[in-house]
């Protein structure tokens, strides 16, 4: 079985609005970069599904030369191989087109990425790549395992999860789940990673923009937080108690 | 004009729906995801199915949009149905949209970008649009009447559903709760989590979590607030133990009043609060606990 992982690399998503700076419409270039928070899940059930019924991962990225660096991190982690793209539009649809390509070529059975990138946060691309394939798209999946070459599928719903059956080839956006928690890479895979493919290959879609972007603004949201004296805790709860009543929520 | 919706069988939902199609054109048409062959509210015409997964909806739903402006969605059914049907019908594609300005002849849609820390704005430059709304974003429509609905026609079953497990709700539920208090990393283990428990059943209100506490297994994944949990709008949310990430604060926007309750004064969570108590919270909490008992 190839399983393909779609994993973007992103700046830091942990710096707090405080810290948070932008350079035109994007994110200033000053933040470490890292995995997109739920494609470093989806990277790990990718190695659990490998582990436990066999098979190949190979990481695929648009991005630039330099994410390679940040990629090894899955590869550390226990993924086979990466393939870099290299391209700079942000329109999912050029970064789906390019992806699919790729799946195409090497007809991976099974297509994973987190549910929605940490930046720009749309979660389209890998509906859009399933739609380039005429491949069946799964959402927010946070469970997989394999009977007799059919998917049994964990999907997170509000309130509850659905069990499904799914044949491959198919493309799943991946959710968090306590199963799931990306691993530390161990000392002995990072030593691998660093002899493991990586493939960097240049992007040749056109932009064909379907949405305009106007503007990318810092909200101006100004929360006067009152910190209340708390050397003496039951002195702090009764000063809360008398600011809820005051606010009418006792 | 023409807009199509598809939305589940929530009044909230579906609500928040027609709110938005009437903000664009005066003819609605609408696809529920029901076992109930009448829909809520007036459309122009009306589908029922009780097919909910998106990749078995997607080719019925296509043929409907053929001929609509607008096909407008939210949640799940947004995420999976709205990109193939702008991808087939060379649609233009607005996700996780939390507000829609119409501007003479063109639309501008607002979605936040970097877990909320910047806000985009966008226009579409093609007459169709496919757009999935972020849940809880705008005033539901009251729905007024019921409209008869015909049978959607499944053609091809691509993904098969084999079980539905709900979790036992407990009380209110997190998106409706006027009083809701969250725990985090801070709380430490799934034990913590009964004594938030008590202080929220005194509100007669809900038990909320960050995803460092869902991602431990401490609390169940439907208790998660936050961009890719529930996203909630209480009265009051008392924040225990959460640091504040702004995956976090995205799915909090909409609260009225915010108390933190953190050990770190620098946790960015106290940026968002109106009060803020820099302590211990198993000290703090099971003090206001017994102090708002007394009170009832």
């Amino acid at each position: 079985m190839k399983i393909a992982v779609l994993a973007k690399v992103v700046s830091d998503y942990e710096i707090p609005s405080s810290d948070f700076e932008l350079e035109g419409n994007r994110i200033k270039d000053r933040y470490n970069k890292m995995i997109g928070l739920y494609d470093e899940h989806a990277v790990e059930l990718a190695i659990q599904v490998a582990e436990k019924f066999g098979a190949q991962v190979e990481i695929i990225s648009y991005g630039s030369k330099s994410d390679v660096a940040v990629l090894r991190k899955a590869l550390a982690m226990g993924a086979n191989s990466l393939t870099m793209i290299e391209g700079d539009d942000d329109d999912p649809a050029v970064i789906a087109s390019e992806c699919a390509k790729i799946i195409k070529e090497k007809q991976h059975d099974l297509i994973l990425a987190g549910r929605q990138s940490s930046d720009l946060e749309r979660g389209v691309v890998p509906a859009l790549v399933a739609s380039m394939l005429s491949l069946p798209y799964v959402p927010i999946v946070k469970q997989i395992s394999i009977n007799e070459n059919e998917l049994i599928l964990t999907k997170q719903i509000k309130g509850g999860i659905l069990k499904l059956k799914a044949a491959t080839p198919v493309v799943l956006s991946i959710t968090d789940d306590p199963t799931n928690v990306p691993r530390i890479p161990a000392v002995r895979g990072i030593l691998q990673a660093k002899r493991k493919p990586v493939n960097i290959l240049t992007a040749d879609s056109s932009n064909d923009s379907v949405m305009k972007e106007i503007s990318v603004e810092i909200p101006n949201l100004e929360y006067q937080c009152e910190i209340l004296p708390s050397d003496d805790i039951h002195e702090a709860a009764d000063l809360l108690i008398n600011n809820l009543k005051k606010e009418h929520l006792l | 004009m023409k807009a199509l919706i598809i939305s589940s069988d929530n009044p909230k939902r579906l609500g928040e729906l027609k709110t938005v199609a009437a903000g664009l054109c005066n003819d609605h048409e609408v696809i529920v995801i029901t076992d109930k062959n009448s829909v809520q509210g007036l459309w122009n015409k009306a589908w029922a199915t009780t097919e909910s997964l998106g990749a078995n909806l997607t080719d019925s739903v296509l043929k409907l949009a053929n001929d609509a402006d607008y096909i407008i969605s939210s949640g799940d059914i947004g995420l999976s149905v709205l990109p193939e049907i702008a991808f087939k019908l060379s649609a233009s594609l607005a996700t996780e949209v939390t507000n829609i300005q119409k501007e003479n002849d063109h639309i501008v849609f607002t979605h936040p970008v970097y877990g909320g820390k910047a806000i985009a704005k966008y226009e579409s430059n093609k007459k169709k649009v496919c757009i999935s709304l972020r849940e809880n974003y705008f005033n539901p429509d009251p729905l007024d009447g019921q409209t008869e609905a015909e049978k959607l026609m499944i053609s091809e079953k691509k993904i098969e559903l084999l079980e539905t497990s709900m979790e036992e709700a407990e009380g209110i539920s997190l998106e409706d709760a006027p009083v809701i208090v969250s725990g985090g990393r801070g709380i430490g283990g799934a034990e913590g989590f009964d004594s938030l428990s008590k202080l929220a059943k005194l509100f007669e209100g809900a038990i909320g979590a960050s995803r460092a506490a869902v991602d431990a297994g401490w609390v169940p994944n439907s208790l998660q607030v936050g961009q890719t949990g529930t996203i909630v709008a209480p009265d009051l949310y008392v924040a225990v133990g959460i640091s504040g990430a702004s995956q976090h604060l995205a799915g909090i926007t909409n609260a009225k009043i915010v108390v933190a309750v953190n050990k770190d004064e620098e946790a960015p969570i106290f940026k968002r609060a109106r009060y803020g108590i820099v302590a211990d919270w198993k000290k703090f909490i099971p003090a206001l606990t017994e102090k708002i008992s007394r009170l009832k």
